[in-house]
């Protein structure tokens, strides 16, 4: 950067503040057709500065997420005043905490996988490709034989997967939301073909407002199972959810129903999810 | 495999140390995709563009294991995201104070969809780039006043605004052409 672009900076810092007057203002628009250095240097800046208005709210009232991603790692990478800070906003912040528990449970989901071997299948066709230019000849063979192969498999693995697709079933929970003094009606038996949760909610709401909503699926350890938000309202709100995410035992459906960004009320919908035997 | 390994050859191209290298990504994203779902794709192209930058830079020092590197690049960009989600979802930055009612839905979604590109290229600089333009943009500081203050050259501090500029302009062009990397 030469000072000829320092002074060129000066100018496109206040064109993006408003500072300059409208003559100034037309001026500096008409040298943006004229000088294609100069209208790139302003769409740079001009997304820079854009950033720089964003990146604090994001990090605005919570930790930093790389601080947070480090402690994860090791309570004690941290520096002293650093690490009480972040200790004491975790002691009031529940999404920090909540973060903080993923940050970990994905540390450790690293750290316990081992990468895949490539399967027979993959070594068959990896041989199938390199002998394809060395030996056609003994590829049409192969080509053959598996055409054969196939034709053989075809009917019985047709009606293996016939059967298998058929009797996968999605189970259909209706959650009414927790009243006071009311038992939890919510039960719902998941069985072995049982391979994804409808979960369906119904709760008044005044249609006349333009509500907003936020959606968080609790397991009873309060590990978040789900997450949607800023969603609007739909009759009745569904989702479907593979039975991956769910083990038997208490869950809670929290719906928070936002008029712009104030919170107007919140709804608890419990869920008991038992298995058949 | 051995990390330096697996790093050399990932740098190198080698499709089974991508795929490892993957595999990992996708083992830790598991863990946020319950919550980041319907943005995944987006935020894989990010860690992978930051991991590529990081290793073939030679950033990483090799203090932490690989896995250990990797999982804090997927932690952090996820954190960002849901972050983004909670506070700009709906509304893009700029408009956070006026009601949402005012703009018409198409309106909405060009500026949300402008608001994104502007948070994925912010988050894919280096911090320090961040720095720097802050002090210039925000602070009003000259290229001298801030050498004075991070006791370096004047020059070096112009050389490393220019180069944290044209890191903006790349990881535009980066974020706008989707998975190029890989």
């Amino acid at each position: 950067m030469n000072d000829e672009i320092e002074k060129k900076l000066i100018k496109i810092k206040k064109f993006l503040r408003h500072q300059m007057s409208p003559e100034e203002s037309a001026e500096f628009r008409n040298s943006l057709s004229q000088d294609p250095e100069l209208k790139k240097l302003s769409e740079d800046v001009y997304l820079i500065d854009r950033g720089l208005t964003i990146e604090p709210k994001l990090t605005a009232s919570h930790i930093d997420s790389e601080d947070l991603a480090l402690y994860a790692e090791n309570e004690n990478i941290l520096g002293g005043d650093k690490r009480r800070d972040l200790e004491n906003h975790l002691k009031d912040c529940r999404e920090c905490r909540e973060e903080l528990q993923t940050c970990r449970r994905a540390l450790s989901s690293i750290q316990k996988h081992s990468p895949k071997q490539a399967s027979l299948l993959r070594k068959f066709l990896d041989l199938f490709r390199i002998t394809w230019i060395s030996r056609p000849a003994l590829n049409y063979a192969w080509g053959g034989l598996a055409v054969i192969a196939l034709a053989l498999l075809s009917v019985p693995v047709y009606h293996i997967a016939d059967n298998y697709f058929t009797e996968k079933q999605t189970l259909v929970c209706r959650l009414t939301p927790v009243t006071r003094g009311a038992g939890n009606s919510n039960i719902y038996v998941m069985n072995s073909q049982t391979d994804s949760l409808r979960i369906e909610l119904n709760f008044p709401t005044p249609d006349d407002l333009n509500l907003k909503y936020d959606l968080r699926i609790y397991s009873a350890s309060e590990k978040i199972i789900f997450e949607k938000q800023n969603f609007d309202r739909e009759f009745p709100v569904a989702i479907v959810l593979p039975i991956e995410y769910f083990e038997p035992g208490l869950y809670r459906v929290f719906v928070i129903e936002r008029l712009e960004n104030i919170m107007r009320r919140e709804i608890v919908f419990p869920l008991d999810l038992r298995n058949d035997n | 495999m051995e990390d330096r390994t697996l790093i050399r050859l990932f740098l190198a191209g080698d499709r089974a140390a991508s795929k490892a290298i993957d595999e990992y990504i996708d083992a830790g994203l598991q863990e946020w995709k319950s919550r980041v779902g319907y943005q995944v794709d987006d935020i894989k192209s990010d860690i992978r563009y930051k991991i590529y930058d990081i290793l073939s830079n030679d950033k990483f020092e090799g203090r932490s294991s690989l896995r250990t590197f990797l999982a804090r690049i997927v932690n952090h960009t996820c954190i960002d995201y849901l972050r983004y989600n909670r506070r700009f979802s709906d509304t893009p930055p700029e408009d956070m104070e006026i009601p949402s009612l005012f703009l018409n839905a198409e309106s909405k979604m060009e500026k949300k969809q402008f608001w994104k590109l502007i948070f994925r290229v912010i988050r894919l600089l280096p911090r320090e780039c961040i720095a720097l333009w802050r002090m210039v943009l925000y602070d009003d500081m000259s290229c001298r006043e801030i050498a004075v203050k991070k006791n370096k050259t004047e020059e070096y501090i112009k050389w490393r605004l220019w180069a944290c500029r044209n890191k903006a302009r790349e990881m535009r062009e980066i974020v706008l052409k989707k998975d190029q990397l890989f």
